[in-house]
């Protein structure tokens, strides 16, 4: 299937204006390639998709279809811990904070203006000259623009936190569907572990088996040695009886005998051979069975080792960003990724002050925040007030994943609340006067709070 | 001639011994074979079972691989679904960006 030619969906929300000359036939190949594995829902949807967006998803999904098929979603977690998504996180948070310091700067432009034309109106005062109305109006001119600037400001301030919400949820659900993958890979592989154990087992006890038959024929080879011995010394006996060797031959009971023996080595020898072919056709099954495993036991190791080794690269990044732009990096942006960086480092070993840069022994944990919330709720639901806020009860270890820290960590006021917003987002639940209960609950706690503090 | 057929007399008498010997020796070597019919049964039954225990053992395994396979499936499903959501995002914010005033 031709994604490229798929038609273009003009009445939905995600068509721009196509830049159809922007993709090179020969890339256009690969383009398709790199998405030919995706279900027939997300074809769909990568159809529908903008070219821009396209562009975005080739860069990311590049060279995928060079993986063999059964790796394929070993790629798909490198590609969705690939660096190249906070990039363009990166790229907008510098671009938003540079604009927001010409914005300042204007704004302090404005301030120092205002101040030069109080002085010069005061002057004109003090002199009794005229010409005081015109600067009031230049005045109010200057806090009008100032104003506009603030306003500006704001909006950039609330796109710094969109695109903050936007990572949080992106690494979020990510994280997730990673965290699914490899918690079901654990709960499938931990049992086939046992019953490869078990096969072990039975692959010792069936040599132990055939080890043992063998001892048992080894003895039986030797009755029928001792009875053929006797029988030798019997056909002596024959001989001396003036038997020729023809009539010994012929003589039924010799014969007799002879074919008896006879049949049990080759019962023997025919079992030998048998359980050889069952043992060898075991040991493929067990064989086919174990190289069958392997991938997977290889794929679950890679999980976990794409999903750490991206989190790493992330964490180099972060380091060396605020190394490169340490005046200006977004704090939108370095938060994101100490959210990455602390989920990272977590460790039995690591010490609980360095691991999480956001330690501060004055703030409530994030437990407790959970827990006075959601008693904070517990009272609402009884006293039903109307125009309360009756979200559900945060469910700890959603929040503390979301938020990307550690119950024990503390939290400040405002980092509590804005992951209680983006809880009940990502949960679909309502937040129609959330904000006032919030406030609410911080007018109530605040005691709590302080005492937890001391 | 007294003596020729005494002499034949005795070696009828030592066939027959001798006859009578081979037949408990064809008992002996009858009861050794089944003897070795048994241990092959007995091994059988065993290997029998250790067959059935290793390929119930695999069933579980091409199970829980199947199952593997199919939240593998679903999981890359959901990791492009996630993917392509966050490109038609980034796109949409970049665009936003493009032609705001």
């Amino acid at each position: 299937m031709s994604l490229n030619s798929a038609p273009q969906s003009h009445s939905n929300s995600l068509s721009e204006s196509v830049d159809k000359g922007s993709i090179k036939q020969e890339s256009a190949v690969n383009f398709d390639q790199d998405f030919e594995s995706l279900n027939s829902e997300n074809q769909g949807f990568f159809s529908r998709m903008s070219q821009g967006a396209k562009n975005i998803a080739s860069q990311a999904y590049e060279g995928l279809y060079k993986i063999p098929l059964v790796n394929r979603v070993v790629g798909r977690i490198e590609i969705a811990f690939n660096q190249s998504w906070l990039n363009r996180h990166d790229k907008k948070a510098l671009e938003l904070k540079n604009k927001m310091d010409g914005l300042d700067s204007q704004s302090e432009a404005c301030v120092t203006s205002e101040k030069a034309i109080r002085a010069v109106i005061e002057n004109l005062k003090q002199q009794n000259l005229p010409g005081v109305a015109s600067l009031y109006s230049k005045l109010n001119d200057i806090d009008q623009k100032r104003l506009e600037l603030l306003n500006k400001k704001d909006g950039m301030q609330s796109k710094c936190e969109m695109e903050k919400d936007m990572v949080k949820l992106y690494e979020y659900k990510r994280n997730g569907i990673a965290d699914k993958l490899i918690e079901h890979y654990n709960l499938k592989l931990e049992p086939l572990t046992q019953d490869l154990e078990t096969i072990q087992r039975c692959k010792d006890r069936l040599d132990l088996a055939i080890a043992d038959m063998e001892l048992k024929h080894e003895a039986k080879i030797l009755e029928l040695k001792n009875i053929e011995n006797t029988k030798i010394e019997s056909e002596k006996g024959l001989r001396r009886a003036g038997m020729s060797e023809r009539e010994i031959r012929n003589f039924e009971t010799v014969k007799a005998l002879e074919e008896i023996l006879k049949q049990g080595r080759k019962e023997m020898k025919s079992e030998k051979e048998k359980l050889a072919r069952r043992k060898s056709e075991i040991d493929l099954k067990i064989f086919k069975i174990n190289n069958k495993i392997s991938p997977y036991k290889y794929k679950q190791a890679e999980f976990i080792r794409g999903k750490e080794r991206k989190s790493g690269i992330n964490r180099q990044s972060a380091e060396k960003q605020s190394g490169e732009d340490e005046n200006v990096v977004d704090e939108t942006q370095s938060e994101s990724n100490e959210h990455t960086e602390f989920k990272e480092q977590e460790s039995p070993h690591t010490d609980e002050v360095e691991k999480n840069p956001k330690e501060n022994i004055d703030q409530p944990t994030a437990s407790f925040y959970i827990s006075e919330w959601n008693n904070y709720l517990k009272n609402l639901r009884e006293k039903s007030g109307k125009g309360m806020f009756i979200g559900e009860s945060l469910d700890q270890t959603i929040f503390l994943r979301l938020a990307t820290v550690s119950e024990k960590d503390k939290l400040d006021f405002a980092e509590f609340t804005k992951n209680v917003v983006l809880y009940y987002k990502i949960r679909g639940i309502p937040t129609d006067n959330l904000d006032a209960n919030l406030k609410n609950f911080l007018r109530r706690k605040s005691k709590k709070i302080k005492v937890k503090n001391k | 001639m007294t003596t020729d057929n005494n002499q034949v007399h005795n070696q009828d008498t030592d066939v027959e011994a001798l006859n009578a010997e081979l037949n408990v020796l064809i008992n002996d070597a009858k009861k050794v074979n089944q003897e070795i019919v048994d241990i092959n049964y007995e091994t059988n039954k065993v290997v029998d079972a250790i067959e059935m225990e290793v390929d119930q053992s695999i069933e579980n395994i091409e199970r829980s691989l199947s199952e593997l396979d199919q939240i593998e499936k679903e999981a890359g499903d959901e990791l492009d679904q996630l993917m392509l959501q966050h490109a038609v995002d980034l796109a949409n914010d970049e665009l936003e960006d493009k032609y705001a005033v």
